[in-house]
């Protein structure tokens, strides 16, 4: 290829690209919900559209788990209509079953016409803050079918020609608890998507259709070789690892989801076979939603720098048998897929990924405490909270660093709303928010700290509470050990506590009553004793770990003031054992 | 186009005309019912046919159910109101909204305006309930419903078919929402097809007479209604009249509601109050729902007699004295109001008529109701199939009470061929009280029933496979309905509130 083909790949992937972060702008200064301009729970794409065919060609940084899963979506809405495309229409879609994941994202595309033929999709997928149905927020831990999840969205226009479907646009604010929110987001994902599509045509207009699409090529090209030059460093082989959700809320435990990679040449097979087979509860992961976390997980394991496109995902193949746990079929309920069992589907890949290529794996983490509360304002009005705070921490250790930051990797791109803004829109008060000690997973490097909020909501609400990563908790790997079990306790008085086992559905507190989330500080990386006394003696120091931790899991005999210590007999056993 | 010619309109040809409007109406219900999937169609009625004037007032409706009385004007109005401006022939129009005119989450209307030489002259319009429309649990009984989203999808005013050409992506998002697609599909098609077959008999009624005169035809039979039940009713229309009564709701829902009746030359005018009521429940009544019973109870004698139209509507007028149980605003759950509530408010009201107490004057009587469903989350589909399999003898006669609608009672040989039930028992006990026993001889199943309250002698008694795992079943759902389970319900003779 001609050195000038290069630059003008790159011109026309910078030019996508940007296109891509300006829509990902536009919804978070325009959107009313706190979900899109607080905590950017959404990502932002574009994909070409050739002879039947999307290819994601440019997206945005944003939330990790959206990564893959925008494309069954896309493609599913473009399935519906792709014989009913004019200019100025705008689709949204959501139906786990027809290549979404769980029921709250939804994606929004509208067609880019070049030529009169419908050539590009801008694309947002979004978490919405309600999807109607049986709980407020979209998560119901009673669910037993994919109706008790919430409502089904098959891709309907909102917009025709330009001109918006009032009526469609008012049965879809109708069947949702917080129709002002929604009403602005749409409005404000559509806004996005017109800023691309200007984009788009100038970018046209400028270098001319075919060298547009001949740099996309390119582009998507360049991507794939990077990504097979990544696979091909590993070692040829079969790997396998298993892990397991703790439990489906409904009395199902210890679920297995198993993984074996395939490594041939540059081509990699993920194989879910031996997974469980589906279960009653909501943790199961829909093929689009198993193949994103799949895909979560391998660009957790290559460089940043790759460019996220088609090319990265047309190495990489995925078997899920249908009726299982990663693959199952209508009506089973999905609510809570993209916690669990999507962390177990990238957890069993990371661990499997971790025996080929064990200084690629890192980051693993997700297993949430999941508490999501309702309430009204003084106005009457619905509000819906995530309780994003109650989530922050977990995140595992990787080759060479600890593990860091309060956001657990796959939801890299949520921002943690402020807690100003957090008060301010929310009739509550975060009155702890802080590491904890002796919390986290050690290892040569170990995982970030667990971390302690308490949130004190000041009106009376109820709370769907959904425990996960207890008797699973997050795994290490490379012998590093897994971190600390979640906790979630539901307070309405300080003599009536009510801990959470696994769930609780809809459960009421009065004005005063306090969510105490404890999120398992991530797993370690590498054997513990492994880790420097120095490190050790820092973590001290910082309060990360106690002393009699550091003499447990570490064999470090550290004294109170946290000076540097002696190694216990274990610890030199086994470290002479390494030499 | 259809081409309206002009004739002169004349007292008995007023009534001919009628006479063909309420043909072209029962008709549309005949066809519902032979063309209709779902058995609440086919086999309990429990639907409602109807035509608007060019005012959108109602001119004729012929009903299965007390419930539909104003639901149907209301939401067509509502729908039409909303599109107002923009709609055509060929058009045809869905709501299912308890909040734009309903009554109840699963009950569909699906309204078409017809057009004659370029004039909106009638609005066809048929009200079905629907099997499924999502929610919490198959069928439309939620016991422990807090908001509306939790009971069904909410259909706005919405176009299904714009200049004849049915909006896919609308079908296609109603359907996937419902656990008895094939059936809400055929259920629409159905009530669309009756449409269809009603605009070309208007078309051609029109084409043989004077359009023009339409107005005053409809407006003489309006008067003939309102003047002919106000006769009829002349020896209660006197004075004021009120009760109070604390309505039992549920087996732990009481609230003490109050009612009085205005006798009016005008008609009759209602004021209903309760006591604070700001608990969460699905016993609400919207406006609609409220102002049905109102009238199913104060119209009761003559309701066999008269023409439902605008004339008889405009007869009630429903004050909100503070009433938030008969006045549900959204977001309220309203799924259990017409099964329970509405026969709460009817005894109350009946109080204030002081009738005597005879089976046709007397229109209240709740029964307990099971819906039977697969268990939840194993079959693709799961139809709900609706189980009252006796009724409560009316008070002072021998009838089923006139609230509970025209719905046959369940036939055995039907309930065990197509349903696997068997009833194994269905008598009257020296009290009247009527006794069903049902016993699933098909797979295992699920159930969500609701049980009027009965304190000390439940009404539903569930059974699996010992007599003395005997249990009650007031309000409860998804509960497991084994093979060999048995159902026992108790249907007392209603008496005299």
């Amino acid at each position: 290829m001609a050195q000038s083909d290069l630059i003008l790949a790159k011109i026309v992937g910078g030019a996508l690209e940007t296109a891509a972060e300006e829509m990902s702008a536009t919804v978070t200064r325009t959107a009313r919900s706190p979900l899109f301009n607080e905590a950017h729970d959404f990502t932002t794409g574009i994909f070409d559209y050739l002879e039947g065919d999307a290819r994601l060609v440019a997206q945005a940084p944003g939330c990790t788990l959206h990564l893959y899963a925008i494309c069954p979506a896309v493609r599913a809405a473009l399935e519906a209509f792709k014989y009913d495309l004019q200019p100025g229409d705008v689709i949204v879609a959501s139906d786990p079953y027809d290549g979404g994941t769980h029921i709250p994202d939804h994606v929004f595309i509208m067609p880019v016409f070049v030529d009169r033929k419908p050539r590009f999709f801008p694309v947002v997928r979004a978490h919405l803050a309600d999807v109607g149905g049986p709980v407020a927020g979209g998560y119901n831990p009673r669910a037993r079918d994919i109706w008790q999840d919430g409502v089904i969205v098959p891709p309907l226009k909102l917009y025709e020609k330009g001109e918006k479907r009032r009526d469609i646009f008012d049965l879809v604010l109708a069947n949702n608890r917080l129709p002002r929110w929604l009403e602005g987001d749409l409005e404000a994902m559509r806004g996005a998507c017109i800023v691309a599509e200007r984009r788009i045509n100038a970018l046209i207009e400028r270098v001319g259709i075919n060298d547009v699409q001949r740099a996309i090529d390119e582009n998507i090209n360049y991507s794939e070789r990077r990504i097979r030059a990544e696979i091909e460093s590993w070692q040829d082989g079969e790997y396998f690892a298993e892990t397991f959700i703790d439990h489906d809320y409904q009395g199902a435990h210890d679920i297995r989801v198993a993984c074996t990679v395939r490594v041939s040449g540059s081509d990699l097979e993920f194989d879910f076979t031996g997974s469980a087979a589906q279960v009653a509860g909501f943790v199961n992961s829909p093929i689009a939603n198993t193949l994103s976390f799949v895909f979560v997980a391998i660009t957790s394991c290559c460089d940043e720098d790759i460019p996220i496109n088609e090319g990265l995902i047309n190495p990489i193949s995925v078997t899920a048998q249908e009726g299982t746990v990663v693959n199952p079929v209508h009506p089973k309920p999905v609510g809570n897929c993209t916690c669990i069992c999507g962390a177990e589907v990238a957890e069993a890949a990371l661990l499997a990924l971790s025996q080929c290529a064990p200084e690629r794996v890192g980051v693993n983490c997700h297993k949430l405490p999941l508490a999501y509360t309702s309430g009204r304002y003084e106005t009457g009005d619905p509000w819906v909270n995530l309780n994003f705070f109650g989530y922050t921490g977990g995140a595992g250790a990787a080759y060479g660093t600890d593990g860091w930051g309060l956001y657990p990797p796959l939801m890299t791109g949520v921002i943690l709303p402020s807690i100003e803004m957090t008060e301010i829109q929310y009739p509550l008060r975060i009155t702890k928010h802080e590491y904890v000690s002796d919390k986290t997973g050690a290892g040569r490097w170990r995982g970030a700290p667990g971390v302690e909020t308490c949130m004190k909501y000041l009106v009376p609400t109820r709370t769907n509470a959904m425990l996960a990563g207890v008797t699973h908790p997050t795994q290490g790997f490379c012998s590093g050990l897994p971190g600390a079990a979640n906790e979630l306790d539901l307070i309405a008085t300080p003599d009536d506590l009510m801990r959470i086992r696994e769930v609780s559905y809809n459960h009421a507190l009065p004005e005063g009553g306090v969510l105490r989330f404890l999120r398992g500080g991530g797993g370690g990386w590498g054997p513990p004793y492994d880790r420097p006394i120095e490190a050790i003696s820092q973590d001290v120091w910082n309060g990360y770990l106690t002393t009699d931790a550091a003499r447990e899991s570490y064999g470090v005999i550290i004294d109170k003031d946290g000076n540097d210590g002696s190694e216990t007999q274990e610890r030199k056993a086994w470290r002479s054992t390494q030499r | 186009m259809v081409e309206a010619r002009t004739q002169p309109a004349n007292l008995i040809t007023a009534q001919l005309i009628y006479s063909k409007l309420s043909a072209i109406c029962s008709e549309m219900g005949e066809s519902l019912i032979r063309l209709g999937r779902s058995p609440l169609i086919s086999e309990d009625r429990a639907f409602a046919v109807g035509l608007l004037d060019s005012q959108h007032r109602l001119a004729v409706q012929h009903q299965g159910d007390f419930s539909h009385f104003f639901a149907l004007r209301d939401t067509v109005f509502k729908v039409l109101d909303y599109f107002a401006f923009n709609y055509a022939d060929g058009d045809i129009f869905i709501c299912s909204d308890p909040y734009t005119g309903g009554t109840v989450g699963n009950i569909l209307t699906i309204c078409e305006p017809i057009f004659v030489g370029g004039e909106n002259i009638f609005t066809v319009a048929v009200r079905v309930p629907m099997l499924d429309f999502g929610g919490e649990l198959p069928g439309s009984l939620q016991p422990h419903a807090v908001d509306i989203w939790q009971e069904t999808l909410r259909v706005t005013p919405t176009r299904l078919v714009v200049a004849g050409k049915i909006q896919k992506d609308l079908l296609s998002y109603i359907v996937a929402n419902s656990r008895a697609p094939t059936t809400l599909r055929g259920d629409l098609e159905a009530a669309i097809a009756v449409l269809a077959k009603a605009r070309r008999d208007i078309q051609n009624l029109a084409a043989s007479l004077a359009v023009a005169s339409l107005p005053t035809v409809l407006e003489l039979m309006y008067e003939y209604t309102s003047a002919f039940t106000k006769q009829e009713l002349r020896n209660e229309r006197s004075g004021v009249s009120s009760a109070k009564a604390n309505l039992q709701l549920s087996g732990d829902l009481a609230i003490e509601a109050e009612a009085r009746i205005e006798y009016l030359d005008s008609g009759f005018s209602i004021f209903l109050s309760t006591q604070s009521d700001d608990c969460e429940h699905p016993y609400y009544l919207t406006e609609q729902a409220t102002k049905a019973v109102a009238l199913a109870t104060v119209c009761a004698p003559v309701l066999d007699d008269v023409a439902i139209n605008e004339g008889l509507l405009q007869l009630i007028s429903i004050k909100n004295d503070n009433a938030p149980l008969f006045f549900a605003a959204s977001p309220q759950p309203v799924s259990l109001g017409l099964h329970r509530t509405a026969d709460c408010l009817s005894a109350l009201l009946s109080q204030c008529t002081q009738r005597p107490d005879t089976s046709k004057l007397q229109p209240y009587g709740s029964s307990s109701k099971a819906v039977i469903y697969a268990p939840i989350g194993t079959t693709k589909k799961n139809p709900p199939f609706y189980l009252e399999p006796g009724f409560p003898m009316a008070c002072g006669g021998w009838g089923a009470p006139s609230l509970r609608g025209v719905k046959q009672l369940a036939s055995v040989e039907e309930l065990e061929a197509t349903q696997d039930l068997r009833i194994v028992n269905r008598e009257r006990n020296d009290h009247n009280a009527m006794i069903v026993s049902v016993e699933n001889i098909g797979p295992s199943r699920e159930i969500t029933t609701m049980s009027v309250p009965n304190p000390g002698a439940p009404l539903i008694k569930y059974t699996t496979y010992s007599p003395q795992a005997s249990q009650e079943a007031a309000g409860s759902f998804a509960k497991p309905f084994p093979k060999g389970a048995t159902l026992e319900f108790t249907y007392p003779a209603v008496e005299a509130s």
